[in-house]
């Protein structure tokens, strides 16, 4: 009896799996594989889904990386990703601005706690250094929001989401929706948890797809 | 005699220390079904409600007289707007918009936005979409596109509105709506001409969103507050800020200009949780002097200036809802 042919994506599944191939990207090894297999057949990646700006947007926000401050409460968390056009290509100096709740859910609506304005690096690259946001009241789910802007592309106004959520019930693709502002289960991210109980530490990548105008 | 001297008396300290008139309740409206969303035109004569039965039921004021119900047949709508004439504009998650005139249980138009924004956050801030003053036309905000300027009642789009990124959160015609203003969720204040759509001037004194906006009687100056906890005045033509109020307790949620100018009022809204009690204000335009402070007994759903010039505050209970007259 003939085996049925392994499929390309199988194919690579099962060399990652082997250790023949691995992923250091900020892409998940799902999206780097979706993004090798659109890289042959010369498909464009899908822009990053929109998501409402939300009602406690701040011009101004500060130019940093460091959004939690020393001794800050709550459960560190580290967010990366890169920038990149509908092509896979890197888009230096964007301007990523973010702005969170702190962990109990509460915007700083007086000052720019938990607000901050970034920009990638020549790789497109961006991080930055914050706690897990708590739930504000009215809102179903834990997230950050993010407006992107870069000449040439349009602008994103998006939020991004973490798997962990008690809201999913850890299972986001079945449950996302249990927010009606989530517009994808794209938005929703993997959450690594790194280092003793004593002194854990988060981390998410949120690679960013920008649409040229 | 001796009554009669001290109610001249005290009528007379209450005129010299304008002590506000007290805070009553003019209307008691029963409701069958709980109510999601409410609204109350601009001039104080009709009210509106969304209920948990999908039923949208309207009513007088101040008589609290039940005029219509218009069933939705099953849609989840927030309510956006009722005019001075008793049309209603509602919207779905979806970016359906629906308007009824003021007598037809049946939608004039229906028109659809990309990710229509009124029923995200505020419910009860009817702030984002508005009928100019002369009934003949319509503008519509929109998170991903430009706010929409539509002719009353065909529904045709006469022109767009540029709008940032993140959409718009608040817009206002001037009274003889020859400006539009409309407040971004950048934080910036736009005013245009409403005859073309032509930017004239912006103003970027506040930082946060403004979620509320209106024109002084005259039309020479707009009133925006939100996010910054504070209210400015502008000046309709230039752009330049002409006087701040705040910082107050609270994030404003709604503000509005009495009909004869001389007064400001904002309803609040607790930057913790919407679900609490915040505090409703009115000011002395001509001053700046706080006249009126009043913390309803519950969230307040609605407010409104009445066409002979008392601010309007709605609460909600679970049979009723209350109008209370607070100034």
């Amino acid at each position: 009896m003939q085996k049925p042919a392994l499929t390309r994506r199988d194919m690579l599944m099962k060399c990652a799996a082997l250790g023949s191939l691995s992923v250091a990207s900020p892409f998940s090894l799902a999206e780097a594989l979706d993004a090798w297999e659109r890289n042959a057949q010369n498909k464009a990646l899908p822009p990053t889904p929109w998501c409402g700006i939300g009602p406690f947007y701040k011009r101004r926000a500060p130019h940093t990386a460091l959004l939690r401050a020393p001794g800050d409460p709550g459960l560190p968390l580290v967010v990366s990703g890169q920038v990149v056009g509908t092509d896979a290509t890197a888009i230096p100096d964007a301007t990523i601005e973010v702005w969170q709740t702190d962990h109990l859910g509460q915007y700083d609506v007086d000052g720019y706690r938990y607000r901050a304005t970034l920009v990638a690096n020549s790789s497109g690259d961006y991080s930055f250094d914050s706690v897990m946001p708590g739930h504000y009241p009215g809102r179903v789910c834990q997230h950050i929001h993010y407006l992107v802007a870069a000449p040439g592309y349009r602008t994103l106004v998006t939020q991004l989401y973490f798997a962990t959520d008690p809201v999913f019930a850890g299972d986001p693709d079945k449950n996302y929706t249990r927010d009606y502002v989530i517009t994808s289960r794209e938005l929703v991210r993997s959450v690594t948890l790194t280092g003793d109980p004593k002194d854990m530490h988060a981390a998410v990548s949120f690679p960013i797809v920008l649409e040229r105008l | 005699m001796r009554m009669l001297v001290v109610g001249v008396l005290l009528a007379l300290s209450c005129a010299n220390t304008q002590i506000p008139p007290p805070i009553v309740e003019i209307s008691t409206l029963s409701t069958t079904s709980d109510v999601y969303d409410l609204l109350i035109a601009r001039n104080g004569k009709f009210l509106a409600a969304f209920c948990k039965d999908q039923q949208i039921r309207q009513w007088s004021l101040p008589q609290g007289q039940l005029l219509r119900t218009i069933d939705t047949h099953g849609r989840d709508v927030a309510l956006v707007f009722v005019s001075d004439d008793g049309r209603l504009l509602g919207a779905e998650r979806d970016g359906t918009v629906m308007a009824w005139d003021a007598t037809d249980a049946n939608a004039a138009f229906q028109t659809k936005l990309p990710h229509y924004r009124a029923a995200a956050f505020f419910r009860t801030s009817p702030n984002t979409a508005v009928f100019s003053h002369s009934g003949k036309s319509l503008a519509l905000s929109a998170v991903t596109a430009a706010m929409q300027v539509l002719d009353w009642p065909s529904g045709r789009s006469l022109y767009t509105l540029d709008s940032p990124p993140g959409g718009t959160s608040a817009v206002a015609f001037s009274r003889d709506d020859s400006r539009i203003a409309v407040a971004g969720t950048d934080g910036i204040l736009r005013i245009y001409d409403s005859s073309s759509g032509v930017l004239l001037t912006q103003n970027e004194d506040l930082l946060g969103e403004s979620f509320a906006v209106d024109f002084t009687a005259d039309g020479l100056q707009v009133v925006a507050g939100g996010a910054d906890k504070a209210m400015i005045f502008v000046d309709a033509a230039t752009g330049k800020l002409i006087r701040r109020i705040g910082p107050l307790a609270d994030v404003v949620a709604y503000l509005a200009i009495s009909p004869d100018g001389k007064h400001l009022s904002a309803k609040l809204l607790r930057e913790e949780s919407s679900a609490l009690p915040a505090p409703v204000l009115v000011w002395d335009t001509g001053s700046g002097k706080k006249v009126a402070e009043w913390t309803p007994p519950g969230v307040a759903l609605g407010a409104a200036w009445s066409h002979d010039g008392h601010w309007l505050v709605v609460t909600s209970t679970p049979t009723a809802l209350h109008v209370w007259r607070v100034y």
